[in-house]
Parts: structure tokens; C-alpha cells; sequence
């Protein structure tokens, strides 16, 4: 068995998917390259200044082999039968007997990334590490770096995938010091729609999964990603998620967070043709010592797009949760319409929220706001609710579950909606106990 | 035992150090619509929210009896359960929760405080739309987040409307009628009188007369710098309509006389 090695340590590159493809190869060692020069971030990095990192640069991580994973019978306790293709991922790896796929329309790939290596795919040495951008990155680049698995989607000119996919990802909690780099490629010609489902699922303490995602939208295509961080989670997630949109295509993104010890979220959004539209949203309900950060970023290039980041957080006991939105508006991109709101709801005092909200605009015919507020329960609306004869608890749950509701409103319609919905007003009817109540006063850091 | 739904005895409230009630004393029996008149700032909002419990107002001095209790001793929702309500001069937007989840939560809240089991949800939901017709307002309001994007007049019907829904024992309007153009008034001053019965009373706090030509007040009250300076009856609206404040009511010399002998006493 392979003794553990710090993340910066130069992997085995022989044991990789694809480790004999030159194109691979070099790849994955520009990646290697570029983390050992910049190094994991240190304390003084100001992407980084939040995130509780700790230990994880000398802890000694340790890869699952295959047949430990196939062989594992170690998962999740939740139900895993939803309506479309169903991808189970174990520390990282798909795992064919935990899957289902449906059949799929003509000319659609949708197969695990090393099914796709091994069979020499010509879009991968196309695409894969084309879209995300490393620099500045180091979790993009060690998983460019060391990832094995993952998953292929291809989608070809106007083919419409009417059942989603979901991904489950899950790792073993049996073993400690699990690390995984599971990578996804998804690459959608013009006039394709699909529907992207991660599921996050684990409780080992002190496993790692560093997730790299990239993604392609043609013109006019439309992805719904949907980003689940289960309550059960407890280990840590980092995720880089990449994506670059041609004209009028539309991505929609829409994580709720409720676990994970510590779960960190790049998002990188690239509008290069004129009226593309990011939709990124988000929810997040964080209790005990957790810690999640949030870093958003949408370049609008050419004229006429739109970007809306809407991300809402109900935090309690000594959570911690930064929110980090940037919008570029370039120079060429007249009439981008961007906007940006974070919205946190306190339900204890020992809870905090970093959130910067922020706009850089080169361009000067646009439209774009941005607000960010921090605060407790709306005392008007308390007392209206309780002069109505609701009482008290009852009243603060109806308002924090109001409250999260503005975000489920976003969602598109389908099974997955519903089960957001129940497992945030599961969540919170859970949190919601007798506590000290919160000071009533609220802060206000900006708006609009 | 009194004959008194509410009694209110010698009430003196701060708000932030500053006195603004000053030794009221008002009592309604059951079945009698009181209005509560007076220029701004006399105190008339605060009189009904310190009824209604609404934190941030300070009891210095007085008592409230509401049905042989202490009412001020009673929590906001308790009030209510007792059968108090306060009808908003500014209703609460709430969004995400939507008006007939609202009406549906408040009512069953009530039964629950009163040991009363929950009602059916089909019969509650026919109750409540031959209440808004009544009411004149659009059905699609009740789907809509609590007051969130209503306009003027229908942020105060939707106040009648919970009051026909909750069926109180006493509805405090505060300044109901005020924003209103004459047919949501009219509108709104139906759904009041629909409401009256021998068994329940109404104080409505306002500052024009107006409302009180749909809705005929028993006695009316004119407040004045924190108690009540003058009662009479519905004429007395009319004169004051007329007269302005500081004729219809006492003076201004002699309020300020009566508050200097009050202080040497």
C-alpha cells in the first residue's frame, strides 16, 4: 500500500489515467510546475486571507487505489434514487456498480474521464485543461495536476438531455487521510441543454476532495448545475468550477451548502460572446465551527450580458462564511447588466460573515449594483407575526425559512427542487431550537 | 367583574426617555366602537401599540385590564390569543411567506393558545376567499409573499381581512383610513361595520374624521398631550371637523394648566 504524501509532493505520475498520452503528460506537469512555484496559499495570500487551511499543506494524504474502491461497500446512508443518470463517485473515482445510465441521444458522451483517456477521446486534448484558468489557483493545479477520474459530457449541436445527471460524491469513512481530484469536463455545443446535479456526501473528518470542473457552453446552450452540500458532510471540499460561455448561452448555478467542515468554492465564470448570462446563486445554512468560503467571478468580455449573483446564508453558533464576488465589465462589453447581492441572516452572536461585494468596470454604458447586508431577524416583521397570535419560536422559524424560500424561488422546476426545498426546511427545523435570542439590532453594510 | 372588555386606568408610557402617554384612562364595553382622535404626535399609535405589545415602548406608570387580566403582563401573542388585535398603519411586508400561509399559520396558532384543534384546511380556504370577496380584493393576493408589493389600499384591506379571518374580541385600527382614496375607503369601512357585533368592540385611532361617516363610533375620544382631553359622542367628530383640534378639545392654556396643577399636586 502506498504510504501517504504531502499534497506538493511530486506524484506518481506512471500510475496515472493516461500517463503514456504526451498531451496528458505535459498537462498534467505544466500544473505541477506551476503549484510548486506558487506553492499551497500561504497566510498572507489575500484570495486565500479566510480559509482555514491548517495542517493540510503537511498532512500526509493518501489515494485511494481502484480496488479499494470498487471494493468498498462504505457510503452514504442516504437514498441515492433520483429520476436521470445516476454517477456515483468514491474518493473521486466513478464507480460503475453504484451507477445508473440511461440511454442517451445520438451523439452524446457521457462516460468517466478514464474510460474516455483510455479510449483517446479527441476532444480532451481539445478541451481539458483549456478552460480553467490555473494561475492564481493552486487547487486547479494540483488536481490538473494529479487527477485520475472524473467524468466526460458531450453534448453535440441541439441535443436536449431531458433527464438530469446527478453526481454523488462520497468518500470512505473508514480511512483516514483520503484525498481525492476528481475532474469533470463538460463541453456543450450551441443549442444543448442539460441539467448538472453534484451531490456531496461524507463524513470523514479529515478527508480532502479537491474538485476541478470545467465547462463549455456553445452558443445559445443552457446548463442548470446544481451544487449540494449535504448536512452529513463532514469533511473538506475545494472546488474550482470553470466556465466559458459563448453568445446568448446561459449558465445557471445554484450551490446550497449545508456541510462540511470546511468547504472552499471558486467560481469562474468567462462571458465571451455578446448576451450570455450567468445565473450564480447560492444558500448556505452553517452551525458549529464550520467554514465556507465563496469566491465568485464573472469577466464580461462582449456586449450585452448578464451576470446575477445572488447568494443568501443563515449562520449559527461560530460559523464562519466569506463571501467574495467579483464582476469585470471590460472595455468591449457595453450594456452588461451585473449585479451582485449577499445576504446573511445571524441567528446567533458568535457566528461571522466576511462578505465583499465587488465591481470593476472598464466599460461605461452598463448597469450594475451590488449590496451586501449582515443581520439579524427583522423585529417589525417579528412583532407583526406574533400580533397575529403566531408564536415566538414558530414566528423566527417562518422567517428564517422566508428567508432561505428567496433563494429556492430561483431554482428551476424540477425533483431535485423539491428536495432542496425539503432538505432546507429539514435543516432548519433542526436549528431552529430554543436559543439565546440574538441582539436585535442589525447591521447594515451596504446596499444596493 | 366589570362589565369592561378594556380598561385602561391612569396609563403613562415613555419611548426613549420621552413621555408620551401621561395618565389615560379610557374603558370600552363590549360592542362599542371607540375612536381615538387627535393631532400628530399626541400619542394615538402609541396607545395602540403598547396594546399590542410592540417592544420598545416603556410602562411607567398605569394599568391595563383586558378582560379581567393584566395585560401588559401578557406576552405580544398571548394578546392575541386573548383576542386583541392591532390592525398596522404600516403593514409588514414579509416575503416568502406567502398571505394565506400567514392567515392559515396566525389562525391556528390562536386555536392552539386557546386548546382548540386545528381547522380543515379546505374549510378555512373557502372562509377566507368569501372574505376577500367580500373584501373586494384579488384572490391571487393570498398567493403572494405577506403584503410584498401590495399597493396603499391593499395593504389595508389585507389588515380587515386578517381581522375578519382572526376574528377578534377587540380590533384596534391604527390610522386605518389614513392613504385610502374614497372607495377603498368605502371598501374598508364595509368590512369594519361587517365586523361589528354585540360582542365586539373597536377603537379606531385616526386623525380625520372621514372614516368615521362610514363607521359611526359610539364615543369619540380626542388625545391630547398623552391623555384624553375630551369624549363625546359621534358629533364630536363632526365639530372638531369643523373647529380644528385646539377648540373642538381643551385648550391649549388649560392643558398646560391641568398638567402644572397635576404636577404640584
Amino acid at each position: 500500500m502506498a504510504e501517504g504524501a504531502r499534497l506538493i509532493d511530486t506524484p506518481c505520475w506512471t500510475d496515472l489515467a493516461g500517463a503514456d498520452l504526451p498531451w496528458l503528460r505535459l498537462h498534467r506537469l505544466q500544473a505541477f510546475e506551476r503549484l510548486s512555484a506558487e506553492g499551497l496559499p500561504a497566510r498572507g495570500d489575500e484570495a486565500w486571507k479566510y480559509t482555514l487551511l491548517g495542517d493540510l499543506g503537511e498532512r500526509r494524504f493518501r489515494v485511494a487505489s481502484r480496488a479499494e474502491d470498487e471494493g468498498s461497500e462504505a457510503g452514504s446512508s442516504r437514498p441515492y434514487r433520483p429520476q436521470g443518470h445516476r454517477i456515483l463517485f468514491r474518493d473521486g473515482r466513478w464507480i460503475i456498480q453504484g451507477s445508473t445510465l440511461l440511454p442517451l441521444p445520438a451523439g452524446a458522451r457521457l462516460v468517466s474521464l478514464r474510460e474516455a483517456i483510455a479510449q483517446q477521446d479527441p476532444l480532451l486534448p481539445e478541451m481539458l485543461g483549456r478552460i480553467a484558468t490555473l494561475e492564481g489557483q493552486p487547487f486547479a493545479a494540483l488536481n490538473a495536476a494529479r487527477f485520475d477520474d472524473g467524468l466526460l459530457l458531450y453534448l453535440p449541436e441541439g441535443c436536449v438531455l431531458e433527464q438530469p445527471i446527478y453526481c454523488r460524491f462520497e468518500t470512505d469513512p473508514t480511512e483516514a487521510d483520503r484525498v481525492s481530484f476528481p475532474r469533470l469536463l463538460v463541453v456543450m455545443e450551441s443549442g444543448s441543454r442539460a441539467q448538472l446535479l453534484e451531490e456531496h456526501l461524507g463524513a470523514n473528518g479529515s478527508a480532502l476532495t479537491d474538485l476541478l470542473v470545467e465547462i463549455s457552453l456553445g452558443e445559445g446552450a443552457q446548463l442548470f448545475h446544481g451544487r449540494l452540500f449535504d448536512s452529513e458532510l463532514g469533511d473538506r471540499r475545494i472546488s474550482g468550477i470553470h466556465v466559458q460561455q459563448a453568445r446568448a448561452s446561459l449558465y445557471h448555478s445554484f450551490a446550497l451548502m449545508l456541510g462540511g467542515e470546511l468547504c472552499r468554492n471558486d467560481l469562474q465564470v468567462q462571458l465571451n460572446g455578446e448576451e450570455a448570462s450567468a445565473l450564480l446563486e447560492g444558500l448556505y445554512l452553517l452551525d458549529g465551527r464550520q467554514h465556507l468560503d465563496n469566491h465568485l467571478r464573472v469577466d464580461h468580455r462582449l456586449p450585452g450580458g448578464r451576470s446575477d449573483q445572488f447568494y443568501k446564508g443563515i449562520l449559527r453558533g461560530h460559523a464562519r462564511a466569506v463571501f467574495n464576488g467579483l464582476a469585470v465589465v471590460h472595455p468591449d462589453a457595453q450594456h452588461s447588466d451585473a449585479r451582485q447581492i449577499n445576504r446573511n441572516l445571524l441567528l446567533s452572536t458568535g457566528a461571522e460573515v466576511d462578505t465583499k461585494p465587488e465591481l470593476q468596470i472598464e466599460a461605461d454604458d452598463v448597469k450594475c449594483s451590488h449590496g451586501a447586508t449582515v443581520g439579524y431577524l427583522d423585529q417589525e416583521q417579528l412583532f407583526y407575526l406574533r400580533s397575529r397570535g403566531v408564536e415566538k419560536q414558530s414566528a423566527q422559524a417562518l422567517l428564517t425559512l422566508a428567508f432561505a424560500r428567496e433563494s429556492l424561488q430561483r431554482l428551476p422546476r424540477g425533483e431535485f427542487t423539491d428536495a432542496y426545498d425539503q432538505i432546507v426546511t429539514d435543516a432548519l427545523a433542526g436549528r431552529i431550537v430554543s436559543r439565546p435570542e440574538p441582539s436585535p439590532d442589525t447591521r447594515k453594510v451596504s446596499d444596493e | 367583574m366589570s362589565d369592561f372588555l378594556l380598561s385602561i386606568r391612569q396609563l403613562a408610557v415613555q419611548v426613549e426617555g420621552k413621555q408620551i402617554l401621561d395618565g389615560l384612562d379610557l374603558e370600552v364595553r363590549p360592542g362599542e366602537v371607540h375612536a381615538i382622535m387627535g393631532p400628530n404626535g399626541s400619542g394615538k399609535s402609541t396607545l395602540a401599540h403598547v396594546l399590542a405589545g410592540r417592544p420598545g415602548y416603556e410602562v411607567t406608570g398605569g394599568e391595563v385590564r383586558y378582560d379581567g387580566q393584566d395585560l401588559l403582563a401578557l406576552e405580544v401573542e398571548q394578546r392575541a390569543a386573548a383576542g386583541l388585535f392591532l390592525a398596522f398603519q404600516y403593514p409588514v411586508e414579509i416575503p416568502g411567506v406567502s398571505n394565506i400561509q400567514f392567515l392559515k399559520t396566525a389562525l391556528n396558532s390562536l386555536r392552539k393558545q386557546r386548546g382548540e384543534p386545528e381547522l380543515d384546511a379546505l374549510e378555512f380556504l373557502d372562509s377566507v376567499k368569501a372574505r376577500m370577496a367580500q373584501m373586494q380584493m384579488e384572490e391571487a393576493l393570498l398567493y403572494r409573499g405577506v403584503n410584498e408589493g401590495f399597493s396603499g389600499g391593499e395593504k389595508k384591506s389585507n389588515e380587515i381581512l386578517q381581522m375578519l379571518v382572526l376574528e377578534p374580541r377587540l380590533a384596534i385600527l391604527d390610522e386605518t383610513d389614513s392613504g385610502l382614496d374614497i372607495d377603498a375607503l368605502k371598501r374598508v369601512a364595509a368590512g369594519i361595520n361587517s365586523f361589528r357585533r354585540e360582542d365586539r368592540s373597536l377603537i379606531l385611532v385616526t386623525h380625520y374624521q372621514r372614516l368615521l361617516d362610514y363607521v359611526k363610533p359610539d364615543y369619540v375620544h380626542v388625545l391630547q398631550q398623552g391623555r384624553i382631553g375630551r369624549s363625546g359622542g359621534a358629533e364630536l367628530a363632526l365639530t372638531l371637523e369643523q373647529a380644528g383640534y385646539a377648540q373642538g378639545a381643551v385648550t391649549e392654556t388649560e392643558a398646560e394648566a391641568e398638567q402644572g396643577r397635576d404636577r404640584d399636586g
